[in-house]
């Protein structure tokens, strides 16, 4: 019951937030005209490990389902599962790989920008985040890189 | 890095210059100078045309070093190695510091009727501002010395020359054979217009009379059309039709004659022609380079001198003992350490180093960029050049892949951006978003190479790698088009060059991917796991947790997401089902997700990337004819039943499993013929035809080197360090080319 109201309630927000933009993201250059006038949820996942999707991300993927579009950013391990599942995908490198690559001429700028792309190609409607947040996990990975 | 001889040259010359720096390099080895190379590019070609293979062979051979972009060397001597390099279109990416700087002037400055061949303009600004040193210029012969002094470069001439050098030993001496009628009259040379008289004068230096056969090695098709017919007794060849030296080898005198517009620098042509002991006639400006070694004759007169070499033995001996005397000891390699020491001078103590520039110099990045196929073709192709590059370079892969983990979990960075197809999106939208995306990431990286693997260039990418303009860019493309693809084969003119990986069954290509082939490098087929790093059967069987008694069927009909494979997996388990002795293993990649509609109880899935290694594991197959299963189960001689896919957006796969049948590599049938496959799995039962396909593989040995071959030509090309793997001799090194 719980999980069915916070649906509704979601439903609702989704409503209105049509209603307030009229579906408008003339910056979304990855989703068609049709997409463009649907919901849009972006999930930050940036820390995944294992071989599948934590419960914490699948509970909320079960809870985004009523928006038309769906994009996780995730490590690229969990592309087919999120592909199966009819949802999109995007990823940042992880920090160890960033490490041991030694490549890069500027991590924190390069990040940040890609983050604010990412951001402007979907134009999410609503954003959710299961572990860091994009912006520490720049700080970290900077850190790290520099 | 310390060099005695440093050349910066365009290693794209079909002819004579590339022939000269060839006996260059090897004549500098064998007097003991340590020579190295920075490949730059002249405006003269397109971008994209191929390097001189002759050339990248002797480099190897001899050691020759190509100076990584990120070093600068000191050297002795540099020499700018051709007049149109000192050229502000020319692009410089590696800095030198020199003794002597040179420039190598191999042709005069214009034709006879005036016009320019090249710039020469900003030479003297450009040697200062860009090189540090004052112009200097080394003719390659006198003829070049007079056109210089008389077009205003006398003050800048040095008092030697740097004359051309060639091998005798590469040119065995031609054998005086009984001269009987006709006579072999020929000549050789690139196949450009220039290179040729008008055909009225054509006619009479080499005339249409039972008394003369004309051997003609490379004419262009151009010239040949400006006669209504051709004279019966010229036989035609192509220029890379066969050796140089055979060819010479099938002659009685030489004669060469050219438009009257063009003036030969110095006539390698001849000096090969020489070098063979072949009486040599020739227009009498040529005497100035050549002297007594040749005979000099207006066109119109040639033919009495061959009929006077042909009417005498003795002077037909003479003449060939002076030819090749004269070129031996005119332009023998050992004349090098003298023309060397002429020009460089004695050793200087250093005059212009760069502060700081002599640091710990930063591992070159290249940058794989992979379209998204049905397959994991692109990647798996990527993969294998990314570890035959070794770890002197970093590669990062940007790949429109969602297959993109496999790099990863490989060890590589690995970026993905979604494709418009899963998207749905507007191609033309999508290539403005692709651009921004990938300019971003080219400005970040920083790659010295881009590697791009993928049918169509697209917009998006050719844009990017223009906007950011300090990359060499390659593009990687297998063959076996279905049809013609003008728009991809323009989008060629972005690239410095564009490489084939190798085709078993090149010979039913349609050839739509080559329509210029002077633009498109071969190399042998490009596989992961060469047929010496294979895991035995057994080590296979226990890897894949496979039982170590039974008989195995490898199973990989790709993906089906674009073609219907369904009746012959029906048949394969009716196959099952009659000989249960068989088991069959579905090998799918470790990313693949799906519930297993297929299911029999001696059907058994296993996930692995790269499949090579473990081919072992089984007694035959039933897959795709896909470019790397074909190639790899070849190469691992796994007889097996290819079923093409024959989706009309794919390459010819039909081609491959029609070739291998036919050569008696593999058996072969069609998805949609019920029949045919049940007659044709029956034959993998039989061990004697399982023997024999498997024996018939086994015999194409040494072709198996494409990602190596490609390896070593992009440390040529965009100037990366050397692979130690490869070099220290270790597991993985190469056979040699």
């Amino acid at each position: 019951m719980r999980q069915y109201l916070h649906r509704l309630g979601l439903r609702y927000a989704l409503r209105s937030l049509r209603a307030l933009k009229g579906g408008n993201k003339p910056n979304a250059t990855l989703l068609t005209e049709q997409r463009r006038s649907g919901s849009v949820a972006l999930v930050w996942a940036l820390d995944q490990s294992g071989e599948t999707l934590s419960e914490e991300v699948l509970a909320q993927l079960e809870k985004l389902s009523v928006f038309e579009t769906v994009v996780v950013v995730c490590p690229p391990r969990f592309f087919p599962a999120l592909r199966r599942a009819g949802h999109f995908f995007e990823t940042l490198p992880a920090a160890a790989d960033i490490l041991k690559s030694e490549t890069g001429s500027n991590w924190n700028l390069y990040l940040r920008r890609r983050v604010v792309r990412i951001r402007e190609n979907w134009g999410p409607d609503f954003e959710v985040v299961v572990g860091p947040e994009p912006e520490s996990f720049i700080h970290d990975v900077s850190d790290q890189a520099s | 890095m310390e060099l005695d001889v440093l050349y910066l040259a365009d290693l794209r010359f079909p002819g004579g210059t590339s022939t000269s720096l060839k006996y260059d390099l090897r004549a500098c080895k064998r007097a003991g100078l340590r020579a190295g190379i920075i490949p730059v590019s002249s405006p003269v070609f397109a971008r994209n045309r191929v390097l001189n293979r002759a050339l990248l062979e002797e480099i190897k051979a001899t050691g020759t070093v190509i100076v990584p972009q990120n070093e600068r060397p000191r050297t002795r001597l540099a020499l700018l190695y051709h007049p149109s390099l000192l050229d502000n279109r020319v692009l410089f990416r590696t800095g030198f510091d020199a003794d002597v700087f040179c420039l190598v002037v191999h042709q005069p400055t214009r034709d006879r009727r005036g016009r320019l061949y090249y710039r020469t303009g900003n030479w003297q600004s450009l040697a200062a501002d860009w090189f540090g040193h004052d112009l200097r210029l080394l003719p390659v012969s006198s003829i070049v010395r007079s056109d210089l002094v008389q077009h205003g470069f006398a003050h800048a001439l040095h008092d030697g020359e740097w004359t051309n050098l060639i091998d005798p030993d590469d040119f065995p001496q031609k054998q005086i054979r009984s001269l009987k009628r006709p006579l072999i009259v020929g000549r050789h040379s690139r196949a450009d217009p220039e290179k040729w008289p008008a055909p009225q004068v054509a006619l009479a230096c080499y005339p249409e009379t039972p008394d003369f056969e004309h051997r003609m090695l490379g004419v262009s098709q151009d010239y040949l059309d400006e006669f209504e017919t051709l004279p019966w007794n010229w036989k035609i060849f192509p220029f890379t039709s066969q050796p140089v030296s055979d060819f010479l080898q099938g002659l009685d005198i030489y004669s060469y004659y050219h438009s009257d517009r063009w003036t030969e620098a110095f006539g390698y042509n001849v000096l090969e022609a020489l070098a063979a002991g072949l009486p040599c006639v020739l227009p009498h400006y040529m005497e100035e380079t050549f002297s007594d070694a040749c005979f000099y004759a207006e066109p119109s007169a040639a033919p009495q001198v061959y009929e006077r070499l042909g009417g005498s033995r003795s002077l037909m001996e003479k003449a060939s003992g002076k030819a090749r005397s004269f070129a031996a000891s005119h332009f023998g390699l050992d004349q090098f350490a003298r023309k060397f020491e002429q020009v460089a001078g004695v050793r200087k103590t250093r005059s212009r180093v760069v502060p700081g520039s002599h640091g710990t110099p930063s591992t070159p990045v290249v940058m794989v960029v992979t379209s998204n196929g049905i397959g994991l073709g692109h990647l798996s192709r990527q993969l294998a050049i990314a570890g035959a590059l070794g770890p002197a370079v970093k590669v990062v892969f940007f790949s429109l892949s969602e297959a993109i983990e496999i790099a990863r979990s490989m060890g590589y960075l690995a970026e993905f951006r979604p494709f418009h197809r899963r998207l749905e999106l507007d191609v033309d939208a999508w290539n403005g978003y692709f651009f921004q995306e990938l300019r971003e990431a080219l400005g970040h990286y920083r790659p010295s190479l881009v590697l791009f693997d993928g049918n169509l260039p697209y917009v998006g990418l050719v844009d990017a790698l223009e906007s950011y303009g300090k990359s060499h860019n390659v593009w990687i493309r297998r063959g076996l088009w279905r049809t013609p693809q003008p728009e991809s084969i323009v989008r060629e003119v972005y690239f410095d060059a564009v490489i084939e990986p190798g085709e078993l069954c090149e010979a039913l290509d349609l050839g739509y991917s080559k329509v210029t082939p002077d633009s498109v490098a071969t190399v042998d087929p490009v596989i992961m796991t060469r047929p010496q790093e294979l895991f035995g059967r057994q080590a296979a069987r226990r890897a894949l947790d496979l039982p170590e008694e039974a008989t195995l069927c490898l199973v990989q009909l790709g993906s089906e997401a674009n073609f219907d494979m369904s009746l012959p997996r029906e048949l394969l388990f009716d196959f099952l089902d009659r000989h249960p002795e068989i088991i069959a293993v579905d090998v799918r990649s470790p990313l693949h997700i799906g519930e297993h509609s297929d299911v029999h109880d001696r059907l058994l899935f296993r996930k692995v990337f790269p499949l090579g290694k473990h081919l072992k594991a089984f007694d035959f197959a039933v897959c795709a004819a896909g470019y790397n299963t074909f190639h790899e189960n070849l190469a691992a001689a796994l007889p097996t039943l290819f079923i093409p896919n024959s989706n009309p957006e794919s390459d010819v796969q039909e081609s491959r499993a029609l070739h291998g049948s036919l050569a008696g590599w593999n058996l072969a049938c069609t998805a949609d013929d019920p029949y045919e496959i049940e007659t044709q799995l029956g034959q993998l039962l039989d061990p004697d035809i399982r023997r024999m396909l498997s024996a018939e593989c086994a015999r194409k040995t040494g072709c198996w080197d494409g990602a190596w071959q490609i390896a070593r030509f992009l440390r040529v090309l965009a100037q990366l360090p050397a692979n130690p793997l490869e070099d220290c001799g270790g597991k993985r090194k190469g056979k040699p080319e």
